[in-house]
């Protein structure tokens, strides 16, 4: 009965469940995660608001260095990893990571992470490979582009073709394996022992995990970025 | 599990998009502004502190020539007073010593002369006695002018020869 029981949650627990749908072009689903997205996209730009509404040049609060330290560090990572152009992507890339993390961290909160979604995963991923291979194109013109593929020999061109959907595949199912996986294993350990003991794991599952997928996934897209336009001038 | 749905992609992409915009203009830019102005006011500031050192560096260049020119001034007006000072006391102590060797000369002048009046008194004297002891004898006056220069001429070579 209990193992039943078990079954029926880790089930529930897979599937993405539709909040509501628009009575429109014969209905679109809008998925729970688009809707805990909202939540996320809400509370961001509320943060963004009231964070930098006194920003002064002179004599920064205690919130204002913390913010001017993140940024400077995005700011950094993005400068070392993609060079001379990093100047564009920096706000994308934080855009990206602040999502994902408070994606992979909404589930202390008891709602459900948006990341868990393979849809929402997938969104990200195509939104890095037309990042790596638009700044390609865009740095080195249609050429010079075309011709990164044979680098650094032309031998590796189908490699290099094929990552362009690797890349983004492996992005998205990283991302969505990792949340998943341990939001299972929560949700395990919630049925197992519900008290004290899945604020323990959660600390691992949802805050460690969370944080390090979040901070591969940017890497990643970085590093990828950076090393299409890298040396292009 | 692994359906992928049109819709929420869709709505991810827009949502993703959506933020994007936001936080590149109200978060990133702000912030980002703020850190190029200070960065800028850094080295406006850096510049104005490397100039405002160069002058103080230029002044004190100026103030340490001029310092050195008074004081070579004053040394030399110190060794030109020294100078006048030694000129006038070496003058003063020249004068005294003329003065006092004045003094003496005069003083043994003096006396030379005194002396040689009294010599000479004391030979007229000497001479008239002789007279009047020559006149007691020869039994007549010897008070013309040839006795008396006759016993000048004689007591002269006495004195000589004494």
């Amino acid at each position: 009965m209990r193992l039943d029981a078990l079954k029926e949650t880790l089930l529930d627990a897979l599937s993405n469940q539709t909040a509501f749908t628009i009575p429109l072009l014969g209905g679109i689903p809008v998925a729970e995660s688009v809707v805990v997205s909202w939540i996320i996209l809400a509370v961001w730009m509320v943060l963004a608001l009231v964070l930098t509404r006194n920003l002064r040049v002179r004599d920064p609060g205690k919130v204002q260095i913390a913010l001017e330290s993140a940024v400077s560090f995005l700011n950094g990572f993005v400068k070392t990893s993609i060079g001379r152009h990093w100047r564009p992507f920096a706000p994308w890339l934080g855009t990206v990571a602040l999502y994902i993390a408070a994606s992979n961290l909404i589930g202390i909160f008891g709602l459900v992470p948006p990341t868990k979604d393979i849809s929402v995963t997938a969104a990200l991923a195509l939104m890095s490979m037309l990042l790596i291979y638009g700044a390609q194109f865009r740095y080195r013109g249609l050429v010079g582009g075309l011709r990164q593929f044979g680098a650094p020999m032309a031998l590796l061109a189908p490699i290099n073709l094929m990552e362009v959907a690797v890349r983004p595949l492996a992005l998205c199912m990283r991302l969505f394996g990792n949340i998943l996986g341990a939001f299972i294993i929560m949700e395990m350990i919630k049925f197992v022992a519900p008290a004290v003991v899945p604020a323990v794991f959660s600390i691992y599952f949802d805050l460690f995990d969370g944080l390090i997928q979040t901070v591969v996934f940017v890497f990643l897209t970085t590093l990828f970025t950076g090393e299409g336009i890298q040396e292009a001038d | 599990m692994l359906d992928f749905q049109p819709s929420t992609i869709f709505f991810t992409i827009l949502n993703l998009l959506i933020l994007y915009f936001f936080l590149r203009k109200f978060l990133f830019g702000r912030v980002n502004a703020i850190l190029e102005q200070r960065a800028a006011l850094v080295r406006e500031e850096l510049d104005a502190a490397e100039e405002g050192s160069r002058q103080a560096q230029a002044a004190k260049d100026a103030y340490e020539a001029r310092l050195s020119g008074a004081r070579e001034e004053a040394a030399q007006i110190i060794s030109e007073a020294k100078g006048r000072a030694q000129a006038a006391y070496d003058a003063r102590l020249s004068q005294a010593q003329a003065d006092a060797k004045q003094v003496l000369s005069d003083a043994q002048a003096q006396a030379e002369a005194q002396r040689e009046a009294v010599l000479c008194s004391a030979r007229d004297q000497v001479a008239s006695l002789a007279l009047l002891a020559a006149s007691k004898a020869a039994g007549r006056a010897l008070d013309g002018e040839d006795d008396r220069a006759l016993v000048s001429a004689f007591l002269a070579e006495v004195g000589e020869q004494a």
